[in-house]
């Protein structure tokens, strides 16, 4: 049994506007996540990505398929159950800034996870574990005591995951974690996840732009293509040989980090009138 | 207080107001305002009486400083029922269901009511109590606060931090007290200065038109009622002075509330 | 490229006033652009790239000062000392900014159609709303949005991260600004859809000598569309030229570190073009 089950979900966000068509976010994905896997699910912007990563953890209700958790309906569960549920589940949001409340400072957001499952800790247990985690994902201890608004955006995005972190789920979600992060602290939270997945065996739904860091997280790679998966493999096998076209576009665009093997990019020139009407 | 130094308007109007209470409440005023009898009656405004004095010979200075005593203390309770009721009441109206809905329908109806004549009704039927008043004035501020909190509350709950929270687990009242309340609270302020400003104004027409705060008890309204009569013939004083005094309490609580709005909507970007 | 400067910032400084004391998350920064350029900002996270932007476009909040001996927009206008009005005249029209927080600067009550249209309507351009609608949609193809009349007539909510971020980018350029500030604009968007929107900024740049400023955390953005580069370190800018020069062969320990940390898979993905 796997940890996480998803079956052929489909969700579909209806449009205001009456007349236009609804939006097919989801369109029958399945998938399994094994305990202490990552799933990287890459895939075009607007592809379902994120979308899937909130049904997962049933934070939008499916219109049709299941999603089973450790063996579990999560489609079945009352209000109460779910939320006791959530104690082995976390999510990092793609908005770092938007997931945070702007009224808290970092230490109180932190520590929210614990002060909801685990009531009999102390407060004095509670700071530590909050500053250690803090210190874990590159943080000042004095950020603690911050509002997310006085951080930079890669620092807002690192009190996303210490939150996520600090309660050692079973199972993450994590939406373009690593996005608004330099290289070298890139480095220092993969390699965090990492270790984390070594300790306590956690399993990660991976989603991510960045070939580099889907290349070096994932044991398997799902590519979503218009709310569907179109194609499965494991890491290896998918950079060896891509089979949708989408992938093997997607490998091929990576830029170099070298001026001297610059790309001539002229190919876009011709539309540029288009696409300036201010100049006409 | 940050609200303070960047709102010159706000800063004045608070001193005012907080100058106007201190005053009703401990100054000694040159004279007696609930004397009838002794001065002369209906005098200029001079060097002796600053506001001039009434019909019945009573200093008007003395009755408007004193006025405002009874005038501000309606206001507030009035405004602080409305407050615990209104963010009461329209939290638990802030669900998405049918029931919130036919709510909102149900509170468009009655605010098309003509509040005022409501209020007029109540106090006259109570026998002219004045905690009537202060009902009066909750029940026409009651649901602009459940509005407020209500379509607040329902565009928080689309924001991502609640949808972190609820993936975290939160109860449904950690979420309320944690991540809703203290975010609605900029707007609630604001509303809350707004709301004296109207409790002020629904005061004042109430002892205008006779029922509430009665005489000889001073009130600005039943001040501007009883110098109504003397306008056309010249004694313009003894009630515009108190009209003015009410017109600069609301442009006090306006400058407080735009202050307020200011503040809490930079601080939220 | 030319040698005419667009923008000459001079010994910028910003100080922020916090409930700990007063902190200065930028000093010292000089910074030209110039006609037909783009400039690449890089640096570790929290090292004041964004504040370096923000200080520079006076969008800083209430608590924060911002000193220079000049933030010249040449021909312009001293943003050191123009008021309020005259930066929001500027803004939007002569400066483009995209937010590293796309969704920070959409507004959530109005239909993404409605804030282009609102763009039009803050600089008296006189569009009326059917000129606005095929500018915004022109704007949306060409950064690579497929259902433009879907997102025309939705709100910011509605859209996923890559979306939001493809239209503030539209946003920003509506007006065809002579300069642009773009804060990590392409986080959310995978290789060719970044390929796409930086091909067609930079052909603007290049055919009608506009200039760009590019924050950025992508090392290979900057290698391949940046010609000069920045680099921050806590606070202030430790080297800065040419980007050959800067990313062939640094001269400063933290440049050399940052890019000594780009992974080296480089050729194995190359492999499979
Ligand atoms: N609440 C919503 N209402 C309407 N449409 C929505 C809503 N949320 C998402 N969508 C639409 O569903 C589709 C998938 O969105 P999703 O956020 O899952 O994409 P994504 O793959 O995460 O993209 P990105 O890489 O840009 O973040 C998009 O077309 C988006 O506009
Ligand atoms: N209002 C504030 N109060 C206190 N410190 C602040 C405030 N705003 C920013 N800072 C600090 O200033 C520093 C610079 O922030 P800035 O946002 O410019 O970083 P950045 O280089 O853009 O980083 P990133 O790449 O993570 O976005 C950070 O260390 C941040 O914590
Ligand atoms: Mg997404
Ligand atoms: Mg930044």
């Amino acid at each position: 049994m796997s940890l996480v089950e998803v079956d052929s979900a489909v969700k579909t966000f209806a449009s205001r506007v009456r007349g236009r068509d609804p939006v097919r976010a989801l369109r029958g994905i399945s998938l399994h996540i094994e305990e202490g896997e990552t799933l990287a699910v890459i895939g075009e912007s607007g592809s379902g990505k994120s979308t899937l990563g909130r049904a997962v953890l049933r934070l939008l209700d499916l219109d049709e398929g299941s999603v089973r958790f450790d063996g579990t309906d999560l489609g079945g569960l009352s209000p109460h159950a779910m939320r006791a549920m959530r104690a082995d589940m976390q999510i990092v949001f793609q908005e770092p800034y938007e997931s945070l409340n702007p009224r808290l400072t970092v230490g109180g957001i932190v520590s929210e996870p614990l002060e909801i499952h685990q009531p009999r800790l102390k407060t004095k247990e509670i700071r530590r574990q909050v500053l250690a985690t803090l210190d874990r994902v590159g943080l000042p201890g004095d950020a603690a005591r911050r509002l997310p608004g006085e951080l930079s955006g890669g620092q807002q995005q690192r009190v996303g995951i210490a939150r996520a972190i600090i309660s050692r789920p079973r199972f993450m979600v994590l939406d373009e974690p690593t996005s608004s992060l330099d290289l070298s602290i890139r480095a220092q939270i993969l390699a965090l996840l990492a270790e984390l997945q070594e300790d306590y065996k956690m399993a990660y739904l991976f989603v991510s732009h960045d070939m580099h860091t889907v290349e070096s997280v994932s044991d398997r790679i799902a590519v979503m293509y218009l709310g569907e998966i179109v194609e499965t493999a494991p890491t290896s096998q998918l950079f060896a040989s891509p089979d949708h076209p989408y992938t093997q576009t997607l490998l091929s665009a990576r830029l170099s980090a070298d001026p001297r093997e610059r790309h001539a990019y002229q190919s876009y020139a011709g539309d540029l009138s288009v696409t300036s009407p201010a100049s006409a | 207080m940050k609200v303070m130094r960047q709102h010159t308007g706000a800063t004045v109007g608070v001193s005012f107001i907080v100058l106007l209470l201190l005053a009703s409440l401990f100054a000694p005023l040159p004279y007696d305002p609930k004397a009838t009898e002794g001065g002369a009656s209906l005098q200029a405004p001079s060097g002796a009486h600053w506001f001039g004095t009434d019909g019945a010979g009573a200093d008007v200075f003395s009755r408007v400083i004193d006025a405002a005593r009874i005038d501000l203390s309606l206001a507030l309770a009035g405004t602080v029922l409305s407050l615990v009721l209104g963010v009461v009441l329209g939290l638990a109206a802030s669900t998405k269901g049918k029931g919130s809905e036919r709510l909102v329908r149900g509170l468009d109806a009655f605010q098309a009511f003509p509040l005022l004549i409501l209020a007029l009704a109540l106090v006259t039927l109570s026998g002219n109590k004045l905690y009537m008043v202060v009902v009066a004035i909750a029940l026409i501020n009651i649901p602009r606060y459940m509005r407020l909190l209500r379509s607040e509350v329902l565009s928080l709950r689309e924001s991502r931090f609640v949808e972190a929270a609820m993936a975290m687990g939160a109860s449904p009242r950690r979420i309320t007290f944690r991540h809703l309340l203290p975010n609605v609270w900029g707007v609630v302020l604001v509303q809350t200065s707004l709301t004296i400003a109207n409790a002020i104004v629904v005061i004042a027409a109430l002892s205008f038109l006779g029922v509430g705060v009665s005489a000889p008890t001073p009130s600005w309204g039943g001040m501007i009622r009883a110098g109504a009569g003397n306008m056309s013939s010249g004694e313009w004083w003894i009630a515009s002075f108190p009209g003015l005094i009410v017109l600069l309490c609301v442009l006090a609580f306006n400058q407080l509330a735009d202050a307020i709005g200011d503040t809490t909507a930079r601080s939220h970007r | 490229m030319s040698d005419e400067l667009v923008l000459d910032v001079r010994n910028l400084a910003v100080t922020i006033d916090t409930p700990d004391g007063v902190v200065n998350p930028v000093r010292g920064i000089d910074l030209q652009v110039h006609r037909g350029e783009i400039v690449g900002i890089m640096g570790e996270s929290g090292c004041g790239k964004s504040t370096t932007v923000k200080g520079i476009l006076r969008l800083l909040g209430p608590n924060s000062h911002v000193t220079a001996d000049t933030i010249n927009l040449v021909g312009k206008a001293d943003l050191a000392h123009a008021s309020k009005k005259v930066m929001e005249s500027i803004r939007g029209r002569h400066i483009g900014f995209v937010a590293q927080n796309p969704f920070g600067s959409l507004n959530p009550i109005y239909s993404i159609e409605r804030q282009f249209y609102e763009v039009q309507k803050a600089h008296k351009t006189g569009a009326k709303k059917a000129e606005s609608r095929e500018i915004a949609l022109s704007m949306l193809k060409g950064v690579g949005i497929v259902a433009p009349e879907r997102v025309l007539s939705g709100y910011a909510h509605q859209l996923s991260g890559g979306m939001a971020q493809r239209v503030v980018i539209a946003l920003a350029t509506t007006l065809g600004p002579e300069l642009l500030f773009a804060d990590e604009p392409t986080t959310g968007l995978d290789a060719t859809v970044q390929a796409q929107i930086l091909d067609l900024i930079s052909g603007l740049v290049r055919t009608e000598n506009r200039s760009m400023v590019l924050v950025t955390h992508d090392l290979g953005v900057i290698a391949q569309y940046c010609q000069r580069a920045v680099v921050m370190y806590q606070g202030e800018i430790v080297e800065s030229g040419d980007v050959m020069q800067v990313m062939v062969n640094p001269q400063h320990e933290y440049t050399k570190k940052l890019i000594g940390s780009v992974p080296k898979a480089e050729g194995r993905l190359n492999v499979a073009r």
